[in-house]
């Protein structure tokens, strides 16, 4: 009997199944994961409707991703969900890794103070789909959540997307200008479309299992190399809410996954582990790592997000965390598209950009599970010469790879951000933007103001130009007398000059990546560069 | 990456050296020994360490690394 109380959401008939001619939708998603529910989420924020279509009419069935990255965090904050994400889930940002039975290096994420969001929460992806489930029910004015309703067949239009959709009371057939397929790691859209998915199977499977129990273990991440309970193979424990632990054991590649999914298996694995049978457990099942992608994300009308565009081995925490950064890279840009405020070739830079940000999910996850898991004798020489040397020597404990952790994705020279002004100090144009304390009338947080839409942030740079399709936002010294209301904000702590520079404009992305610095306000230059930024720039 | 910066001499044996670089260059290290015997491998790693030895130079860090090389076999 799961912890999770799993509740299924209602199915509706849709009305075209009862005769009913439907409309055309700007866009219609399919799968409702979190990539999906995320995608809807922030394209109904911008005001666009669209379909979510999904062939279940439940959650995740247990904790499948389970560390949410910051970055995940502050994207899912501007989509109205981080602060339950945050307080439901357990913060940790401290690892620990252990060779044998000795403790070989520890790690701390987050060192610095002055971010509103932790540098991980873990919390296991049903939550997450409920809560942007919940967060989509409020947002039903643009968002149509449809259970029960499974892609059969998808063909392109002139000007859109035909899907064929089945459900319990009958097949119908609806049209789209764009489909976002967010249906996962075996996504039916794309072997639809006979795209190929390729890149490396590594030879090895891993036993995960949620185990619930009542221990006192710290918030932290704690990973083995051929611990005293698992001889040979590698070991992970997390913390979960509700005194869930995630556990992953390395099994070999000749492990039978039917056979060891069986309690009577993975009862004694986990007892050695854990020294005590006081456990329940929760939920189990065995997986491959693969680390694969989609030549592009973008296929005409038909555009690939998350685990249905590239797969990554868990270790690193990437793949949800990947999938949210495509959503947020995609859906301003889709927005813009279907206002007219941005020709349909700005898709290209979502392609760009974020195939990017997947070959770099899949060269760390690929270097981590080469670590865990060497596939010839030379590796595994090497790699245990590693973890000899980091007993005592530092150089060879940062050399000790048991996955690299998601981090935030610098867009500094692709299409998009090349050319683009820069200052001599300051962010560069593809960071992200940095958190830090603000006053806004409260104790509030920079990144609370900026995204959604184009952002002029000046720090101590006096007042700011208005202009069209632009937010202004001035950061004044603290006791600085400012007119606190619209767009003033004090530097509650220093840290927003600290880290942005004093005496500069940023032209922030409505993803909050940094489109363009500047030292001299110029109100051209900064039109141009959201004119750039939205794929109108031509040559700067 | 620069490769004609000379190890930092106020280092102590064992501290980092390779920064930014180091996944890199352990990748790097992996992939020569690509689809080579155990025997290839153990001469090539024979060449790489005479080479190695040289560039560093010191040869206070060399009878260091000797020695810890030669603890826990």
């Amino acid at each position: 009997m799961p912890r999770y109380q799993y509740e299924p959401f209602d199915y509706t008939p849709p009305p075209e199944t009862r005769g009913h001619a439907g409309r055309r939708w700007p866009v219609a998603i399919v799968g409702a994961g979190p990539v999906g529910l995320a995608a809807a989420i922030d394209l109904a924020q911008h005001g666009i409707d669209c379909v979510i279509l999904d062939d279940n009419n439940v959650v995740s069935t247990g904790s499948r991703a389970i560390c949410w990255s910051k970055r995940t965090l502050e994207i899912m904050d501007r989509l109205g969900v981080g602060e339950r994400m945050r307080d439901k889930g357990v913060t940790w940002q401290v690892g620990r890794l252990f060779h044998g039975e000795k403790e070989v290096y520890s790690f701390d994420l987050l060192p610095e103070d002055g971010h509103k969001m932790p540098a991980f929460v873990n919390l296991q992806q049903y939550y997450v789909e409920e809560f942007l489930v919940a967060r989509c029910q409020e947002l039903s004015e643009h968002i149509d959540l449809r259970w029960k309703n499974k892609l059969t067949g998808l063909n392109h239009l002139e000007d859109g997307v035909r899907l064929k959709v089945d459900t319990p009371d009958g097949a119908y057939e609806i049209s789209a200008d764009y489909v976002i397929a967010c249906d996962g790691a075996r996504s039916p859209t794309r072997l639809m479309l006979g795209l190929s998915f390729s890149g490396q199977i590594f030879e090895e499977r891993f036993l995960i299992a949620d185990v619930e129990m009542t221990a006192d273990m710290p918030s932290e991440r704690w990973f083995w190399f051929e611990p005293p309970f698992h001889p040979g193979q590698s070991a992970l424990l997390h913390k979960q809410p509700d005194n869930i632990y995630r556990i992953d054991l390395q099994l070999g590649w000749d492990a039978d996954p039917n056979e060891e999914k069986k309690p009577e298996r993975v009862l004694p694995r986990i007892e050695a582990m854990l020294g005590h049978d006081n456990f329940t457990l929760d939920w189990v099942s065995v997986y491959t790592f693969q680390c694969r992608r989609l030549e592009r994300f973008v296929h005409d009308r038909v555009i690939f997000a998350g685990d249905s565009a590239h797969l990554v081995s868990p270790f690193g925490a990437r793949g949800g965390n990947g999938g949210i950064q495509d959503v947020d890279n995609l859906a301003w840009k889709l927005a813009a598209i279907l206002k007219g405020d941005a020709p349909a070739s700005l898709l290209a830079s979502y392609d760009e950009e974020r195939s990017h940000g997947a070959d770099q999910n899949i060269l760390n996850s690929a270097r981590a599970t080469s670590f865990m898991t060497p596939k010839s004798e030379t590796e595994r020489v090497f790699r245990d010469a590693v973890l000899d040397l980091a007993a005592d020597m530092p150089f060879a404990r940062k050399l000790v790879n048991s996955g690299r952790l998601s981090v935030p994705c610098a867009l500094g020279e692709l299409s998009l951000q090349a050319g683009q002004p820069a200052a001599a100090a300051g962010l560069d144009p593809g960071a992200p933007c940095l958190d830090a304390p603000i006053n806004d009338g409260a104790s509030g947080w920079l990144l609370d103001h900026l995204g959604g839409g184009f952002v002029l942030l000046g720090i101590g740079t006096g007042p700011l130009p208005k202009l069209d399709g632009i937010t202004s936002i001035e950061i004044v010294r603290p006791g600085e007398q400012a007119p606190l209301g619209d767009g003033f904000f004090t530097d509650r702590t220093g840290l927003v000059a600290e880290r942005y520079g004093q005496g500069l404009a940023y032209l922030i992305r409505p993803d909050q990546h940094i489109a363009a610095c500047f030292d001299i306000i110029d109100i051209r230059a900064i039109a141009q560069a959201r004119r750039h930024a939205l794929g109108r720039g031509g040559p700067a | 990456m620069s490769h004609c910066v000379p190890p930092s001499r106020d280092k102590r044996f064992g501290d980092d050296q390779l920064g930014d670089m180091g996944d890199d260059l352990y990748a790097d290290l992996i992939a020569v020994h690509d689809g080579l015997s155990v025997k290839k491998s153990a001469k090539l790693n024979t060449r790489l360490v005479l080479m190695l030895m040289n560039e560093v130079g010191d040869p206070e860090r060399i009878r260091a690394a000797l020695k810890r090389a030669r603890q826990n076999l």
